[in-house]
């Protein structure tokens, strides 16, 4: 096992895991959108194929 | 005659003579344990086994976690291994919507600021002396996610396994205490009540079907080391939405589920043995479990408010506060304190969304440090 000074450790791990973390939801959030773009609801509502659920619409 | 007596008197009263003020302590814990889940209804699956786990293994002389007693085969068989808190995470992946997250997917931001007290946390405990592995897994707790927890402290702390499961489900109940002091502190009246637009469905069937499946592929190349945890919750996920084998998706939500959740509750209470629970070191967890929970919804309403600022008040700050994995207690305190300051505010759906995004934000958080830690070498 290497040894780290505590505040050298706790610093990569904090910097790289929140950094890691929030770049990496990012990218998936942007792969989201692109499938949304290449897989519209509309097309699939003309086909009769989709199920996806409503949200509520405030009264 | 009398002898005989003698003799099998004392196998009678051998219990209440090895009784010790530690056990007696930690059987009081228990039925705490029970009775906040039993008459508060506080996270009752998990705390019941929990609670009735810990006076099973308190009994004097039953000798159930030692070799060959049954919690201790319980416990080798699906905690040791990590088995357990996986399974639980296929019905978790089955049982969860990702709708509300698909339709606005910038939400997952949120998911990814409301880990950043387990960072925070695990930065702490490493200043207070704890070794490596341990203040990972006491960081973890702050990802508000029972599973993973475990998961991550029986792989690198079994010695903490019980204090960090009893925090984690312990503090996840207590959402509704906890996060609104917080939300309340950090947000103006004029950015409670923003009014953020109904969420309109917009995600196709083809789209939540590949969802899992990209999520899966991405995030275990980025974190391999959490492939495990990532991979059993979209396996779950694509079983649900792809619709094609509903009866393993109702045995993945239903059985598997309550099996695994009542047997890892016993494996978990089995760890609270008195000699190995009261120590100043649980409470020293328990109090860097809380401080990670309270990190994690402060870091969350403080990139809402961020968000809000980016988009020029279209973006209600308090959503920030479901950006962590407890679900759907956090959405359901956001809509409430919304409703507080705003009566025409349904926040409801985008919280869902920033909830649903901190689940995965939280098992990415867990995975990204697990890859980290390997690749320090210190894992």
């Amino acid at each position: 096992m290497k040894v780290f000074d505590p505040v050298t450790l706790g610093l990569v791990l904090a910097v790289l895991g929140m950094g890691g973390t929030l770049l990496t939801l990012f990218v998936l959030s942007l792969i989201v959108d692109l499938l949304k773009r290449l897989f519209p609801l509309r097309r699939e509502l003309d086909s009769g194929a989709s199920t996806g659920p409503r949200a509520p619409a405030p009264s | 005659m009398e002898r005989a007596l003698q003799a099998g008197l004392s196998g009678l009263v051998a219990g209440f003579s090895a009784l010790t003020i530690s056990e007696v302590i930690m059987m009081a814990i228990g039925c705490l344990l029970l009775y906040l889940a039993i008459a508060r209804g506080l996270e009752p699956l998990l705390l019941l086994p929990i609670g009735f786990g810990a006076l099973l293994v308190n009994i004097p002389g039953a000798n159930l976690m030692e070799p060959g007693g049954v919690l201790r085969v319980v416990y080798d068989a699906g905690v040791l291994t990590e088995l357990f808190p996986i399974l639980i995470f296929i019905g978790i992946g089955a049982m969860t919507d990702f709708g509300p997250l698909l339709d606005n997917p910038r939400i997952l931001l949120l998911g990814a600021a409301g880990q950043f007290g387990i960072f925070l946390t695990l930065l702490i405990a490493l200043l207070l002396g704890f070794p490596p592995l341990q203040a990972v897994s006491i960081g973890v707790i702050g990802a508000m996610d029972g599973p993973t927890a475990i998961y991550v402290a029986s792989k690198y702390a079994p010695e903490l396994l019980g204090a960090v499961s009893v925090a984690a489900y312990s503090y996840m109940s207590l959402v509704p205490l906890i996060q609104p002091p917080i939300m309340r502190a950090l947000t103006t009246a004029k950015e409670k009540a923003v009014v953020m637009p109904a969420v309109r469905s917009s995600a196709s069937k083809t789209t939540k079907i590949l969802f899992p499946v990209v999520v899966f592929i991405v995030g275990s190349i980025v974190a391999p080391q959490g492939t495990p945890l990532l991979g059993t919750v979209m396996l779950g996920n694509l079983m649900r939405e792809s619709g094609v084998v509903q009866r393993l998706t109702g045995m993945a939500e239903n059985e598997l589920t309550n099996i695994v959740t009542l047997l890892l509750g016993l494996a978990i209470g089995a760890t609270m043995a008195a000699d190995k629970f009261l120590t100043p070191t649980t409470l020293l967890v328990l109090a860097l479990g809380f401080l990670a929970i309270c990190l994690d919804t402060a870091s969350g309403v403080l990139f809402g408010k961020l968000m809000c600022a980016i988009t020029r008040g279209r973006v209600n700050p308090l959503i920030g506060a479901a950006g962590i994995s407890a679900f759907p207690m956090a959405a359901r305190v956001v809509q409430v304190e919304g409703q507080r300051y705003n009566r025409r505010n349904y926040l409801l759906m985008h919280a869902m969304g920033a909830n649903t995004g901190g689940q995965i934000g939280s098992i990415m958080a867990a995975a990204i440090m697990l890859s980290v830690i390997a690749g320090l070498g210190i894992g």
